[in-house]
């Protein structure tokens, strides 16, 4: 069991940087999150911003890769905060951590700290940083890599009530 | 061994090091490549001319001659240039790496620029050697900064990790530090599957005008992974370095240590001395590194940037480096848009500046103490960025303080400060 974690984490660390992802995270523009938000009516979701210089979303990413697998009906939306041409490398860590399918979204080209500004203007920037949406769109923030039993508290209360 | 820790494990093992891939490429592009940017007229095209209106992250230094001297990036290479005296026009840059580099250039993983008492013009900075990975450089210059000899590698750790997050200074004597950010020892506890908070503090010190540099010391274990460190040479010429340091457990406050050319202190009491109680419980990434100046009494002034329990925000504090005891803290700006504080100490008075944005443009932030800290002036706002903007520096020519700034749509700016008391109201610390 031990090493069958390790072992593919270790593998993200020796990802070659430079293959090109084909698909990808789209450009996160400064409507974008109306956008997310819209799209998902009524519904609870997960909104996680991470990067690929970060080692804690790292582990958070591992995290949502599990909780996925133990709940399907879980919304993940992530969004890369680190620009165009970190495109190719976020992909290959997604993609190692099975979350190449989820709405996945990464800074567009820009002032970074206007589209922080718009998703939440009480943000200093660190990472990872989770919001919790509920069904009425109310939400909650957590910085710093999830704890696993909050993630579990809120799946229990808000994707299964 | 649980899979939670094996994960905390690898995964901080992962990218600890490994900072920043990305940001290096991304800062480039939006220099370059963008179509719809707020650029500075003569850099909106990719065969613009290295300056430093269109260079990434200008980085001053003033020589004894009252010259202003600059390093900055572009398509692989850093370029040095100098003016006259504020205001004048820069000399063509001269390329200090003729081989290109990926080179880090954020404003927290910057290329450093200093000077020695000979006129010797010292660059040092982060070459990216693979996916999050880097080593330390380090380039001179003899002649005046016609020319620059080629690089060397500081770190005597050649392993594709990350060595990186170099700063460096110079003491009265001449003697280059450069203290930067180290994987090895976090991957030596992955290796033997141990926990290994964070990475290593190391530094190395030239004694032959950057001719060669002597072994690699280690500071500190568990520094945070990709926070700039600020350099403060004291009155002895000893070096002190305030770095974000994770505290157990997962506390990011800040440390504080004294580096001599024989090694670092280790002090009589806890090691490392706590600089910073903000008690910032986050297993995340700030990128948010402290700056430091020293009064004439040997007391760290720092400013910083946290969102701990106990403060948010800009904050200004002081510490005694061998006693620690940290007092006066003071917030500077509570806003969550308040970043990249610099510190400076002029004769009697403190000056403090940051960034800070509004939702349409950042601006620059000056607030001033005449009283080491006690009492501080309003913020006032001495400039503006409408689009993406640097990490604002402070610098002396001799009686004279200037803000060094670069900013996308503006350029490069060196901005003086007023040098009345500014802002009528004083606010009283905590």
């Amino acid at each position: 069991m031990a090493r069958s974690v390790l072992l593919p984490l270790l593998a993200v660390l020796l990802l070659p940087s430079t293959s090109a992802a084909a698909g990808g995270p789209q450009p996160f523009h400064p409507d974008s999150l109306d956008q997310i938000v819209e799209s998902r009516e009524g519904r609870p979701f997960l909104l996680v911003l991470w990067s690929v210089t970060c080692p804690p979303c790292i582990k958070e990413l591992g995290l949502l890769e599990q909780a996925r697998a133990d709940h399907p009906d879980l919304d993940v939306v992530l969004i890369s905060t680190d620009g165009p041409d970190g495109r190719a490398e976020a992909q290959e860590i997604l993609e190692h951590f099975e979350l190449g399918d989820t709405d996945n979204w990464i800074f567009s080209d820009g002032p970074a700290v206007r589209l922080r500004h718009r998703i939440d203007p009480d943000w200093f920037g660190e990472l990872p940083r989770t919001y919790f949406y509920d069904a009425d769109h109310r939400r909650e923030s957590h910085s710093g890599a999830l704890p696993p039993d909050r993630l579990a508290a809120w799946i229990e209360s808000a994707v299964r009530p | 061994m649980n899979r939670r820790r094996l994960l905390q494990q690898a995964g901080a093992a992962l990218l600890l090091a490994a900072v920043t891939a990305g940001p290096v490429a991304a800062h480039e592009a939006a220099h370059e490549a963008a179509p719809d940017r707020d650029l500075h007229a003569e850099c909106d095209h990719r065969g613009a001319l290295p300056s430093p209106d269109c260079g990434v992250a200008p980085t001053p230094a003033i020589d004894g001659e009252g010259r202003l001297w600059l390093a900055f990036t572009r398509n692989g290479h850093i370029y040095v240039t100098h003016a006259p005296g504020a205001g004048e026009p820069f000399a063509p840059p001269v390329a200090v790496n003729r081989v290109p580099e990926r080179i880090y250039s954020d404003g927290e993983n910057r290329p450093k620029l200093a000077l020695g008492p000979g006129g010797e013009v010292y660059v040092s900075w982060a070459r990216a050697t693979g996916p999050r990975a880097g080593d330390v450089r380090f380039a001179r210059s003899l002649d005046g900064g016609q020319s620059f000899e080629p690089p060397q590698t500081v770190n005597d750790n050649r392993d594709i990790i990350a060595h990186s997050f170099d700063s460096m200074t110079v003491d009265r004597e001449g003697r280059i530090y450069i203290a930067w950010l180290d994987r090895r020892d976090a991957m030596a506890a992955l290796a033997e599957d141990r926990p290994y908070p964070g990475t290593a503090l190391y530094y190395a010190v030239s004694t032959d005008q950057g001719a060669s540099f002597a072994f690699n010391r280690k500071v500190a274990d568990h520094a945070c992974q990709c926070c700039r460190l600020a350099l403060a040479v004291d009155r002895d010429d000893s070096v002190l370095v305030l770095w974000r340091h994770i505290f157990p457990e997962n506390i990011r406050d800040h440390a504080i240590a004294r580096l001599t050319v024989d090694g670092a202190s280790r002090g009589e009491g806890n090691f490392p001395v706590r600089a910073t109680y903000d008690d910032w419980h986050v297993e995340g990434c700030p990128h948010h590194g402290p700056d430091m100046a020293l009064d004439a009494g040997g007391i760290a002034h720092m400013v910083w940037f946290t969102a701990g329990n106990r403060h948010r925000g800009v904050l200004y504090g002081r510490v005694d480096p061998e006693a620690g005891e940290p007092d006066g803290e003071y917030v500077l700006d509570a806003s969550s848009t308040a970043s990249r504080p610099q510190v400076l100490i002029d004769q009697e008075r403190i000056y403090a500046v940051w960034k800070s944005f509004d939702g349409e443009r950042t601006q620059l932030l000056l607030s001033t103490s005449d009283d080491l800290g006690r009492n501080w002036s309003s913020p006032a706002a001495l400039a503006y960025a409408v689009d993406e903007a640097d990490y604002p520096l402070l610098i002396r020519n001799g009686d004279r303080l200037y803000v060094s700034w670069h900013t996308v749509a503006e350029g490069y700016r060196l901005i003086p400060l007023p040098t009345a008391t500014i802002g009528a109201h004083h606010h009283h610390g905590p």
